[in-house]
């Protein structure tokens, strides 16, 4: 059967499902649902439309609108990981391991489709779809981190020992993010530089706002995608438990 | 420069992952709903002895 002490201990994310803060939550994931839906239909129109045509790269270069949201969007999961690995460590309580795995599985969904659309874009541009420059090397590194943090947890003994684990790599993985951001300033890289800088940003108006809407529109993305995905780890936890209870009901009775 | 099918490419990638991850969260969500419903059913109708009260089909 199993290992099913990590979710009895503290069940502090495990609203019943027909309670109060279970039906406020998926009040909020449908809100949040509608208002990740609406902002990247306009994203998509702002990048596709609005959004000048770069003379230089043509139509390639609104990838950019995708591709920058998406690192942004793995990043920012990632660093969730961080803070829900350093909670669980410190208060060994499964509402923060199910925020870190649920963070750690889209970081590493954002992270490939980073990854993909880089490569897509590479081609027209650099005449190759990848190089083993240190932007693209660290990247990759990057999912090979979080790709392992969620097979520890898939492969190890007992679901408490996979929290621990992963919450370790959570934690050290994310020593790799900074370099991945940083590598365009400490490298000479092919991977262009940042366009937004404290000086300013390197791109008309019409670009930045299209940008910045993009960006705002996959963190409701990611918003929504975590509250959908903490809701499946809180079933998750009442099956488990629901479970036992017929199982120990059945082997006393 | 004509490199409008990167573009579209590169949009088809995106709109697969996340709708995919969309259907993945929706269809996981249901599963886990009904398999609850169903443990639920048979708690409340399972006699002391343990004997599942879900009635099988003929």
């Amino acid at each position: 059967m199993a290992d099913t002490r990590i979710v009895r201990s503290i069940p502090a994310h495990a609203a019943s499902p027909t309670s109060s803060v279970a039906r406020v939550g998926d009040r909020l994931a449908r809100l949040f649902g509608v208002l990740a839906l609406l902002a990247m239909a306009v994203a998509t129109y702002l990048a596709l439309v609005y959004a000048p045509q770069d003379a230089a790269q043509g139509p390639a270069q609104r990838i950019f609108y995708f591709h920058v949201p998406s690192a942004w969007l793995a990043f920012l999961a990632f660093f969730v990981v961080l803070v829900a690995s350093v909670g669980y460590l410190w208060k060994r309580t499964p509402g923060w391991d199910a925020v870190a795995r649920s963070s750690g599985e889209i970081g590493l969904l954002f992270t490939t489709l980073m990854l993909v659309t880089g490569s897509i874009w590479g081609k027209p541009v650099w005449g190759t779809w990848w190089s083993w420059d240190p932007m693209l090397t660290t990247s990759l590194i990057l999912w090979f981190i979080y790709l392992g943090y969620l097979m520890l947890r898939a492969y190890a003994p007992t679901r408490e020992q996979g929290a621990r684990y992963a919450a370790v790599v959570g934690i050290i993985g994310f020593v790799d993010v900074p370099i991945v951001y940083l590598a365009t300033t400490w490298w000479r890289t092919l991977h262009p530089e940042k366009v937004i800088k404290p000086e300013g940003a390197a791109m008309p108006g019409e670009m930045l706002f299209a940008f910045l809407f993009s960006l705002g529109a996959f963190t409701l993305l990611y918003i929504y995608f975590m509250l959908q995905r903490v809701r499946i780890e809180r079933l998750q936890y009442h099956l488990e438990e629901r479970e036992d209870e017929l199982a120990f009901g059945g082997a006393n009775g | 420069m004509d490199n409008l099918n990167y573009l579209i490419s590169a949009l088809a990638v995106v709109a697969v992952g996340i709708l995919g991850y969309l259907f993945y969260l929706t269809q996981r969500l249901r599963e886990l709903r009904r398999d609850l419903a169903a443990l639920d059913e048979q708690r409340a109708g399972a006699p002391a002895s343990g004997t599942p009260a879900v009635e099988r089909p003929r």
